[in-house]
């Protein structure tokens, strides 16, 4: 299956507007507007601590706005009941860093939670599902009865993705996919958010500062600066385009990022005494 | 002195009135924060309790609760019930022979255990062996977004976690209890009889003339409430962790003794009720020496 390419008459998937996120008097994303439409892949990218998990968590309704509103396919997240939000949830997959397994349960127990929380599918339908997802991960059938603490960072990572697609969502978060992994292991993952995108024809979004994976799955590249080094009137969003003009992108922030350079931030620090001659 | 070397300007302490108004300061911010933990526990409560009378847990996620929370905790409260029972005779038989009423002493020790020790006891081991379990396993899922991956797939946390655990501890402390009482009422007459010579048939009929079904009820009644305590204070500390290993120790160790300190304050709360309820139905009471 291809995916369906957006164009600008359809309406974004998910849509930020004028998105404000603080814990107290911490402002961690400020104003974001954002559209990201069906069937793309927009990565979202910047140095630790500039937002990029909270912003995943407020596109899913885990953290609520505190000014502003998130539209996930025309609704706001922040307006649904409780019940409504749930309905809204299952059409997502969430890839947390660590996977986020559940230690009580072996790895075809957390695959086909979802399955078995919201559907009536018969035991024998769930575990061909679940065969299913392990395959099209790369694991082979004898994880399934092993325990996440059993497991290696990357398999983690497979059965978390394995566990994200069990309800076919519409759309998958990233949060650091590649974060811990060996390169290998990391092209691995990388490849499996194309195929996942090739055969689910989903839209994802995926949070990294690996610009690899940027760069490899992308088709959109969305950079986030950090509030605290920023001006006031500064929009937090540095860069947003494809990943191939990132490179010529005018700010020496977006370019220092993308070329792993420290410069200026190095004498930033050297000047406040933070690192040793 | 010469006059190339530096002078060094010490900070001037802070004064009376500087010092009150932070030591003001310090109280306000621990009376707000108590508040707040008040506050947030009694929405947590109010969720459960919706969670509770809208949807119940599925039998697979509350039985491995029941196994866990009531089961497993048969042996600790029966061992410990039976110590307690034997270490009251030990400490009352004295004071008793001296007054000649040791046949008696089954009134004391049985009362004491049905109404006070055995929900104490069971509701304090339910608190140390399974709360701060409670607590340090939600922590961590806390810590490890394991609680935020159940919400991202749509499913309540609160109703999948909290309404299982608190269905078991709610359902089983009386039984815990019963056990608390029954081995307690065993242990001290075995070491009674047994180990004091006293005689075995007037400290049953004793027993029997003053511990009457109301007294048994009691203990029950207060241990549902102290149940409840446990597996909200827990679950509450669990699902409000800090982060790191040191917030989960913390989240453990807090409920426990939160859990301990409600109990205390409930079963003094309670106690002083149900003897109103007593002494409202049953105004004579039997005297002890007669």
């Amino acid at each position: 299956m291809v995916a369906p390419v957006a164009n600008a008459e359809t309406p974004p998937l998910v849509r930020l507007d004028g998105l404000h996120v603080a814990f107290g008097r911490h402002v961690v994303l400020r104003d974001l507007n954002l559209d990201i439409h069906r069937g793309r892949t927009v990565a979202i990218i910047g140095e630790s601590g500039c937002g990029k998990t909270v912003l995943l968590k407020a596109i899913i309704g885990l953290l609520r706005p505190s000014r502003g509103a998130v539209y996930f396919d025309g609704n706001n997240l922040a307006q649904l009941t409780e019940k409504e939000l749930t309905w809204q949830r299952i059409r997502f997959g969430f890839l947390f860093q660590q996977a986020a397994l559940f230690d009580s349960m072996t790895v075809a127990q957390n695959i086909s939670f979802p399955l078995r929380q919201h559907t009536v599918k018969r035991p024998d339908e769930i575990r061909r599902i679940v065969l299913a997802r392990i395959a099209e991960v790369g694991l082979p059938e004898d994880v399934l009865a092993k325990k996440p603490a059993e497991l290696s960072g990357g398999m983690r990572k497979r059965v978390g993705l394995a566990r994200a697609l069990a309800l076919e969502p519409e759309i998958i978060l990233y949060d650091e996919p590649t974060t811990g992994l060996d390169p290998i292991m990391g092209d691995v993952i990388n490849e499996l958010m194309l195929s996942t995108r090739r055969h689910h024809a989903v839209t994802s979004v995926v949070v990294t500062h690996d610009m690899r994976t940027a760069r490899k799955v992308a088709d959109r590249v969305v950079m986030l600066y950090p509030l605290s080094r920023l001006e006031a009137d500064e929009p937090q969003i540095l860069y947003d385009g494809p990943p191939e003009a990132i490179d010529r992108c005018p700010d020496s922030r977006v370019t220092q990022f993308v070329r792993g350079e420290a410069g200026e931030r190095l004498m930033e620090m050297r000047r406040r005494g933070m690192v040793v001659e | 002195m010469s006059s190339d070397t530096p002078v060094i300007s010490t900070p001037r302490p802070p004064g009376v009135i500087e010092r009150s108004a932070n030591w003001f300061a310090d109280l306000g911010e621990i009376v707000i924060d108590w508040f707040s933990g008040l506050g947030s526990l009694s929405v947590f409560s109010f969720r459960t309790f919706g969670w509770l009378f809208s949807r119940l847990p599925r039998r697979e996620t509350l039985l491995p609760c029941f196994y866990e929370i009531g089961v497993r905790s048969m042996p600790v409260v029966a061992l410990t019930g039976t110590f307690i029972g034997m270490v009251l005779v030990v400490q009352t038989f004295v004071q008793f022979r001296l007054m000649n009423m040791e046949s008696r002493l089954g009134v004391v020790i049985n009362l004491s255990l049905v109404r006070e020790l055995g929900p104490v006891l069971a509701a304090t081991m339910l608190a140390g062996r399974v709360g701060s379990s409670i607590a340090a396993e939600l922590g961590t899922m806390r810590v490890t977004e394991q609680i935020d991956a159940l919400t991202s797939m749509g499913t309540n946390p609160i109703y999948y976690l909290v309404v299982p655990r608190f269905l078991a501890c709610l359902l089983l402390i009386p039984a815990l209890t019963i056990m608390a009482d029954f081995m307690g009422v065993i242990g001290a007459y075995v070491y009674a009889v047994v180990f004091y010579q006293i005689d075995s048939h007037h400290y049953l009929i004793n027993s029997q003339r003053f511990v009457g079904y109301f007294d048994v009820f009691a203990g029950l009644f207060k241990s549902l409430f102290f149940g409840a305590a446990i597996a909200l204070i827990s679950c509450h500390r669990g699902f409000h962790c800090d982060p790191g290993a040191e917030g989960v120790g913390r989240a453990a160790t807090n409920a426990f003794v939160l859990s301990f300190v409600v109990i205390m304050f409930l079963n003094l709360i309670l106690g002083i009720f149900l003897d109103g309820v007593y002494y409202s139905f049953w105004p004579e009471v039997p005297k002890i020496t007669s």
